[in-house]
């Protein structure tokens, strides 16, 4: 019975760290500066910068982009989605809506990332290690 | 003390004897850890971001593994992934899951190895293990970083999937255990 406790109370313990540690890791993530003024929509292909747009909130704002490895993305009243694919899981297009700066929507089959980043922060980014690898 | 007994129980049960019982119990396994695979890919599970899921044949690795040891239950989660794989994917989802269940996998073994842990802490190191794993595999996959911002989520959801898959499991691993018990 003892022994069981024990495991019991390791087993809560754990659980407290993992959850701890991903509030940290929210924290460092999210929890940046929001005076995102310019952003930029950048579409990546294989870890490749494609195309960038310029972000706008604006409320009558709509774009679509069709690329050719089959997925349109929206940009629709300061939200972007996807809104067609032809990949075999069809997860992007669940993925929802993005509009805040880092969030991204990922089509792994198509090996795409459509990302959303704030300028200043992009000027640095070539070696902050959180963007795109080294190649 | 219930436990004590069980674990003893576990202990007595714990070397599988011949080849024919090995095989026996891999097969109903990973039977059952294919159906549980199925279900999931017909629920409705409104996380998409990639590498999340329920990971209900977890329960089924979880128990075996608890139940007998890390040889059995590689056996069963190897035959289990081809399975699905062939039944109800393609390559590139053959190869993605397998890069996550291995990991995940891994954990578990060592968390059990630690004897630290109950089967919903050896679950929920799975689950984590399982979620940031896959991350990890997306992130090379597409060359970039920017998954890294589904971090946290991918943790959160893998503690809850993984104690709600201990909970489950732990009570499979009971009747299990009195299973196989009045048998000898
Ligand atoms: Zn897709």
């Amino acid at each position: 019975m003892k022994a069981n406790n024990k495991k019991i109370r390791n087993d809560i313990i754990l659980i407290c760290i993992l959850c701890v540690t991903a509030a940290v890791a929210c924290f460092f993530l999210y929890f940046k500066a929001d005076n995102a003024e310019k952003m930029q929509l950048q579409i990546l292909i294989d870890g490749e910068l494609i195309e960038t747009y310029d972000y706008s909130t604006d409320e009558d704002f709509y774009k679509e982009i069709a690329l050719d490895i089959g997925n349109t993305i929206v940009v629709e009243n300061g939200q972007i989605y996807m809104k067609e694919a032809n990949c075999p899981d069809g997860l992007c297009i669940k993925q929802g809506e993005i509009s805040k700066d880092g969030q991204s929507i990922i089509c792994l089959p198509h090996k795409l990332v459509v990302r959303l980043v704030e300028l200043s922060r992009d000027n640095f980014s070539e070696n902050d290690g959180l963007d795109v690898m080294p190649r | 003390m219930t436990q004590n007994i069980q674990n003893k129980d576990i202990k007595i049960v714990g070397k599988l004897h011949s080849k024919a019982q090995f095989v026996a119990i891999v097969g109903v396994m990973a039977a059952f850890a294919a159906i549980l695979s199925y279900i999931e890919t017909i629920i409705p599970f409104s996380i998409w971001i990639p590498g999340v899921k329920l990971g209900l044949a977890n329960i089924a690795i979880v128990v075996i593994l608890c139940l007998y040891g890390a040889r059995e239950a590689f056996a069963v989660n190897i035959v289990r992934i081809l399975v699905v794989g062939l039944l109800f994917g393609n390559m590139f989802s053959i190869s993605f899951s397998l890069a996550g269940a291995l990991i995940s996998f891994a954990v578990m073994v060592l968390a059990k190895k630690t004897d630290l842990f109950t089967i919903i802490g050896i679950s929920v190191t799975g689950g984590v293990a399982h979620n940031l794993g896959q991350m990890i595999v997306a992130s090379v996959v597409i060359e970039t970083y920017s998954v890294v911002y589904y971090m946290p989520a991918l943790m959160i959801a893998g503690v809850i999937t993984g104690i709600i898959i201990g909970m489950v499991g732990k009570i499979i691993l009971k009747y299990m255990t009195k299973i196989v018990k009045n048998k000898r």
